[in-house]
C-alpha cells in the first residue's frame, strides 16, 4: 500500500511530486520547528534544511515532540533532523526510484552568520519557515528571503495565541518588519536605581546588583560608582571590600557574612535614609521605608536551610536576608571561575539570590506583590509560556500556506518575481476564545507593505561589484552618496558601526576604514552576499545593501545589469582604483562639532529594553504583528545612553 | 552534553522543570487534574495521534483501543507509526503498534495501557475510569451509543477526524457540563453551557436547519463529514478512491441540501468520495491542536469550550466552532 495515496488523493499527482521535489529552509528546530519537521517528513517532503543554535533543555521536553530525555544538550536541528528523516514514508518498489534522494540536513549554527546564510544560500529553496523566537533572526530572515525573492512562511506562538503570515517581496505583502517598530517598554536607569515602582524594576536592579558583586569587572553593572568620583552611594565602600573578601584565599566565612550585612545595611538602610534626608522622594506617591535592624540581624543569624527553600512560596523579610547571606558565602567556597558573572534563570544560587535582592527592595519601597523564586524566574529570565497544541496548530497552518505556495510555483514554474500570493496566501490568526461569529482560526488578507518600510519598500538594493576592488571611500562616494543621494551615510555591517559621519559622529574613529577595499573591512569585511546597513538619520533614510561580489564583467553585461544603481557600474577597464586620488568626501573630513559638554552632574540615562512587557504588549496589541513567540528569554540589556535630566518623582502607573 | 549513563538522566527528570513553560500558562493546580486525569482513545488515526501526542507532552495519560490490524496504519503514516527499522516486529493490532512510540514519548506517565475490546462492545463499565474519551473514524450509530454512555457517566466524548483539507469534531460535554470562564486572568464562577444539545439529537438535525446568522447556508465542512458518516453506515467502511456518489447524493436530498456550484458541488462530493478519510499531515496537527486545547480546558477546568461542533476548512485556514441545532 502507498502510504502517501491519501496525499495524492487529496491535493494531486502533480502537487504530490512537486512535495517530493522541493527544497525546503527551516529556520528553527524548537517548539514549532519540530512540529513542522513531522508535518513535512510525514507529508512526504524528501529535501529539508534545518537551521538551528540551540542545544536541548529539559523544559523543551513538554512540546518539542522529536527530543527525548537522553537527548538533553545535543543540538536541536541535529536531533530534529534525523528523527524527521526516519519519519519519511517509505514508497515502495520503484516508486521513489525518479525522486530525489530523502535528505534532511543540520546546520547548527546562527541564522545571522552572514559568511554562511546568504541570499545565494536562500536561493536554493522553494520556500523558507520560520519557526523562530528572536526578533534579530526574524529580521535577519527577513530580510534575507526579501533579497532573495524567496516566499518566507512566518510564525510564532505565545502560550494559547498564534500567529502565521507569508512574506514575500513580489506579491507586494507586508514584510516582517513593516509593523514591527521597535516599541519596547523603556526603564530610565534612575528608575532602576532610585525610583522603582513594579516588580520588575527590583529584579532588574537584583540582577545588577549580582553583576556588581561577582562580576569579574564591577563596573560592568549599573549601579557601579567609582569610589573616587563625586560623593559615590553609600554601599559602594561596603561592596568593594566584600568583592576583595570574596576572592581571598582563606577568608573566614564569618568575616564574609559580617561583610554582606554591611552590604545589606549600606542598601536597605543608610543609602534608603540617606536619599530620605536628601528629600529625594518628597514629591512622590510613596516614600520608601528603610529595613528595619531588626530584621537584618535576625535574617543574619539565622540557620535556616536556604538551599533547600520553598521555590512557590513568598519568603520572609527575614529569610531574604539568610538567602542573601548563604548566596554571598556559598559562592566564597566556589573557585572564581565557577561563580557566574552574569545572572542566569537557571543558576541556582543566582536565582535565589535575585529573588531575595529583589524582594527586599520591594518590602523597601513598598512595590506589590513580592515574588515567589518561581514567579522571579518567570520575571528575570523573560519565559514565555509555550505549549504543543497552539506549536502543533500554527506549524499545520503553516504547511497549508506551503501548499498554497507550491501549487502557484507549479503554475509559475521557474520565474520567481511572477509568482503572485497576494491572494493565495492568508493571514492567520489563533485565539483562545473564539470570536463572535465561533472563529477560534481566523484568516484574512495579506497586508499591503507599509510604504515607510525602510527594509522592504523600495529600499533594498542588490548591488553587484568587486568587493576586492572598492573602497569603503569610493562606496560611499560613488555608491551611496552620488548614486543613491545620500547626505550622512552610517554604516552598519553584522551589528557593528564601520563608518558614520555628520552631526555628533565620531568620524575619526572609523577614518581607517576609508582606505580599506570592502572585502578587509572590519566585522569580516563586506563579501559575496554581505547585507549591508546604510543609514541617514539626516533624511531619515535606512536601506539594505546586498552585495555580489563579481570580479569579471563581460562587455554588454554591465550596461543591462539591473543590480547597479545608476550608470556608471565599475568597469574592470576603468579600476575604481583611479578614483582614489580625490580628496575624501567633505563631510568625512569635518570634526564632530562637539566632542562632549564637559562632566555635569547628571546621569547618564541608560534605556533598559525589557522584552517581557514588549511580548506582552504584541499579545494584546497589534493584531497584525507577529508573536515574538516561544522562549524567548533575552535578558534586559542596556540599549542606548543618553544625557537627560534626573528624575526626581517615583512613577506610579 | 550528556553523559553515557542512562539512568542518571532518567532519574534527575523533574515534573516542574518538564512541565515548567505550560504550568506558567495554567498553573500547578490545573497541571495536578491532568496528572490525575487520562484519556480513552479509541481507533489511532492520523487525527487522534496528533491528540495523544498534544496530552502525553502535556502530562494526561493515555489508554488506547484499536483492535484493528496494524495495516490500518499503512496508507495514513503519522507519528506513532513504528519506525522502519522496527518492521519486522508484527504486531497483532493497531494499539500494540502504538504503545511502545506512545510510552517513549513521555517517560513521566509509565506504561500506556491497551483497551482490548472492539468499539461495539465497549460499555459503561470501560469508560468509567477516563475522564474524557477521544474516538476517530468509527460508524456514526457507535458514536451516538458512546456519547450516551458517557454522558451518563459524567464524562466528555468526542468524535474528531480529518478528511483531505477539513477536519471536524462532534462533542458530547454532557447534560451537567458546568465550565469556569476566563475573564483576562480571571477565573469567573462555574455556569452551565449556555446551550445543551446531547449528541445523539443533535445529529438528528435535518442538515437543511444547520444554519445560524453567519451561516446562512449549512457549512460545507459538516455536511461533508456526515455524508462520509453516511457511507460509512451504508457500506461498512469509509469511501476509499470510490466514483460512485450515490449514497452521499441520495442522502443529501433526504436531508433537502441542494448542490450548487457555489457553496456545495457534485465534484466536491467526487472528491470527497475519492479521498475519502484521506490524513494530511497539516490539517491533522490543526485539528489535533485544536481538540487537545479542548479537552485541557475540560481537563482544567478553565476557559469556555467549543459547544457542539469544531468545523476545520484546512484550504482556508479558517476554524470554528458551530452550534448543530434546528433553526425555528
Ligand atoms: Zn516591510
Amino acid at each position: 500500500m502507498n502510504p502517501l495515496a491519501g496525499i495524492e488523493a487529496t491535493v494531486g499527482k502533480d502537487m504530490l511530486h512537486k512535495i517530493q521535489t522541493s527544497k525546503i529552509l527551516l529556520v528553527g528546530g524548537g517548539g514549532i520547528g519540530c512540529e513542522l519537521l513531522k508535518d513535512l517528513s510525514l507529508s512526504g517532503f524528501r529535501h529539508v534544511e534545518v537551521i538551528d543554535l540551540d542545544t536541548i533543555d529539559i523544559s523543551n521536553l513538554n512540546r518539542q515532540l522529536l527530543f527525548r530525555s537522553q537527548h538533553v544538550g545535543m543540538p536541536k536541528c541535529t536531533v530534529g533532523c534525523q528523527v524527521a528523516h526516519d519519519m519519511v514514508p517509505e514508497l515502495e518498489g520503484g516508486e521513489s526510484d525518479n525522486l530525489p534522494e530523502v535528505i534532511y540536513k543540520a546546520h547548527h549554527g546562527n541564522v545571522c552568520d552572514a559568511s554562511k546564510f546568504h541570499v545565494p544560500f536562500i536561493q536554493q529553496f522553494n520556500l523558507v519557515l520560520n519557526a523562530l523566537d528572536n526578533v534579530e533572526a526574524r529580521r535577519r530572515v527577513n530580510r534575507l528571503c526579501l533579497a532573495a525573492g524567496v516566499p518566507l512562511v512566518e510564525a510564532g506562538t505565545t502560550g494559547y495565541l498564534g500567529q502565521v503570515t507569508v512574506i514575500h517581496k513580489p506579491s507586494q505583502v507586508a514584510c516582517y518588519e513593516c509593523k514591527t517598530q521597535e516599541t519596547q517598554k523603556v526603564y530610565p536607569i534612575c528608575t532602576i536605581r532610585s525610583t522603582p515602582s513594579m516588580p520588575v524594576h527590583t529584579i532588574v536592579w537584583g540582577k545588577e546588583l549580582y553583576k556588581l558583586l561577582f562580576h569579574s569587572k564591577e563596573g560592568e553593572s549599573m549601579l557601579y560608582e567609582d569610589l573616587e568620583g563625586e560623593e559615590p552611594s553609600t554601599y559602594m565602600e561596603s561592596v568593594m571590600k566584600l568583592r576583595k573578601l570574596l576572592w581571598d584565599e582563606g577568608t573566614d566565612p564569618k568575616a564574609i557574612a559580617a561583610a554582606v550585612e554591611e552590604v545589606l545595611q549600606a542598601l536597605y538602610v543608610t543609602e534608603i535614609q540617606k536619599q530620605l534626608d536628601m528629600g529625594r522622594y518628597k514629591a512622590a506617591k510613596k516614600t520608601p521605608t528603610p529595613l528595619s535592624n531588626d530584621t537584618l540581624q535576625k535574617g543574619c543569624s539565622s540557620s535556616e536551610d536556604c538551599a533547600s527553600a520553598s521555590t512557590t512560596n513568598i519568603w520572609s523579610t527575614e529569610h531574604c536576608v539568610a538567602q542573601l547571606v548563604d548566596c554571598v558565602c556559598m559562592a566564597a567556597k566556589m573557585p572564581r571561575n565557577e561563580v557566574l558573572e552574569s545572572f542566569d534563570k537557571d543558576d541556582d544560587m543566582a536565582m535565589r539570590f535575585v529573588t531575595a535582592t529583589s524582594n527586599l527592595r520591594s518590602h523597601v519601597f513598598g512595590i506589590d506583590p513580592l515574588q515567589s523564586l518561581y514567579s522571579a524566574k518567570g520575571i528575570a529570565g523573560n519565559i514565555i509560556p509555550a505549549i504543543a497544541t497552539t506549536n502543533a496548530i500554527c506549524a499545520g497552518l503553516q504547511v497549508l500556506q506551503c501548499f498554497k505556495i507550491l501549487k502557484e510555483q507549479i503554475l509559475k514554474g521557474d520565474n520567481r518575481d511572477g509568482l503572485d500570493l497576494k491572494d493565495i496566501c492568508k493571514y492567520i490568526n489563533c485565539i483562545r476564545n473564539n470570536t463572535r461569529n465561533g472563529l477560534y482560526i481566523t484568516a484574512s488578507q495579506l497586508e499591503p507593505p507599509n510604504p515607510n518600510c525602510f527594509v522592504c519598500k523600495n529600499a533594498n538594493i542588490p548591488l553587484t561589484l568587486d568587493v576586492n576592488e572598492f573602497t569603503l571611500e569610493l562606496f560611499l562616494k560613488l555608491i551611496l552618496k552620488k548614486r543613491l543621494g545620500f547626505e550622512e551615510p552610517t554604516i552598519i555591517l553584522g551589528g557593528d558601526f564601520i563608518w558614520e559621519e555628520g552631526d555628533g559622529a565620531d568620524s575619526e574613529e572609523y577614518e581607517s576604514n576609508l582606505k580599506k577595499v570592502l572585502s578587509k573591512l572590519p566585522c569580516g569585511g563586506i563579501q559575496h552576499g554581505s547585507v549591508v546597513e546604510v543609514d541617514d538619520a539626516s533624511q531619515n533614510l535606512t536601506i539594505q545593501v546586498t552585495v555580489t561580489h563579481q570580479d569579471v564583467w563581460e562587455g554588454d553585461e554591465v550596461d543591462d545589469n539591473p543590480f547597479i544603481v545608476g550608470d556608471a557600474p565599475p568597469h574592470r577597464h576603468e579600476p575604481p582604483r583611479k578614483e582614489t586620488a580625490e580628496p575624501p568626501p567633505a563631510a568625512a573630513a569635518a570634526k564632530p562639532a562637539t566632542e562632549e559638554d564637559g562632566d555635569d552632574d547628571d546621569d547618564d540615562i541608560i534605556v533598559m529594553i525589557d522584552e517581557d512587557e514588549a511580548k506582552a504588549q504584541t499579545e494584546n496589541g497589534d493584531k497584525k504583528r507577529p508573536a515574538l513567540d516561544v522562549e524567548g528569554e533575552a535578558p534586559a540589556k542596556r540599549a542606548k545612553t543618553s544625557h537627560d535630566d534626573e528624575i526626581e518623582v517615583i512613577e506610579i502607573d | 552534553m550528556t553523559t553515557n549513563n542512562t539512568a542518571a538522566p532518567t532519574k534527575a527528570l523533574k515534573e516542574s522543570d518538564i512541565y515548567d513553560r505550560q504550568i506558567r500558562l495554567w498553573g500547578a493546580e490545573s497541571q495536578a487534574k491532568m496528572k490525575s486525569s487520562k484519556v480513552l482513545y479509541v481507533n489511532i488515526t492520523g487525527t487522534s495521534a496528533e491528540v495523544i501526542k498534544n496530552l502525553v507532552l502535556a502530562g494526561i495519560a493515555a489508554t488506547l483501543c484499536d483492535t484493528r490490524p496494524v495495516e490500518a496504519m499503512a496508507d495514513a503514516p503519522h507519528f506513532f507509526s513504528p519506525p522502519k527499522t522496527s518492521k519486522k516486529v508484527k504486531y497483532s493490532s493497531v494499539a500494540h503498534a502504538v504503545k511502545p512510540m506512545v510510552e517513549d514519548l513521555n517517560m513521566l506517565l509509565g506504561e500506556c495501557p491497551i483497551l482490548e475490546k472492539s468499539v461495539s462492545n465497549l460499555g459503561a463499565d470501560d469508560l468509567k475510569d477516563y475522564t474524557v474519551i477521544v474516538a476517530s473514524q468509527i460508524p456514526l450509530a457507535q458514536a451516538t451509543r458512546l456519547a450516551q454512555v458517557a454522558s451518563k457517566l459524567k464524562k466528555q466524548f468526542y468524535l474528531a477526524d480529518c478528511f483531505g483539507f477539513n477536519g471536524a469534531v462532534l462533542t458530547e460535554l454532557g447534560q451537567d457540563y458546568h465550565f469556569r470562564p476566563e475573564q483576562g486572568k480571571k477565573l469567573l464562577e462555574p455556569q452551565p453551557l449556555k446551550e445543551y444539545l446531547p449528541l445523539e439529537e443533535y445529529v438528528k438535525v435535518p442538515l437543511h436547519l444547520t444554519v445560524n446568522r453567519f451561516h446562512k447556508k449549512p457549512p460545507k465542512v459538516y455536511v461533508l463529514y456526515r455524508c462520509l458518516l453516511e457511507y460509512q453506515a451504508k457500506t461498512g467502511m469509509f469511501p476509499s478512491q470510490e466514483e460512485d456518489i450515490t449514497i452521499m447524493q441520495d442522502f443529501l436530498k433526504g436531508q433537502q441540501v441542494e448542490l450548487d456550484d457555489e457553496h456545495l458541488s457534485k465534484e466536491d462530493l467526487q472528491q470527497l468520495a475519492k479521498a475519502g478519510v484521506a490524513q494530511l499531515p497539516a490539517v491533522c496537527s490543526v485539528l489535533g491542536g485544536m481538540l487537545g486545547n479542548e479537552i485541557i480546558k475540560v481537563i482544567s477546568g478553565k476557559g469556555e469550550p467549543a459547544n457542539n461542533t469544531i468545523l476545520l476548512d484546512g484550504g482556508l485556514c479558517k476554524a470554528w466552532t458551530f452550534l448543530v441545532k434546528a433553526k425555528k
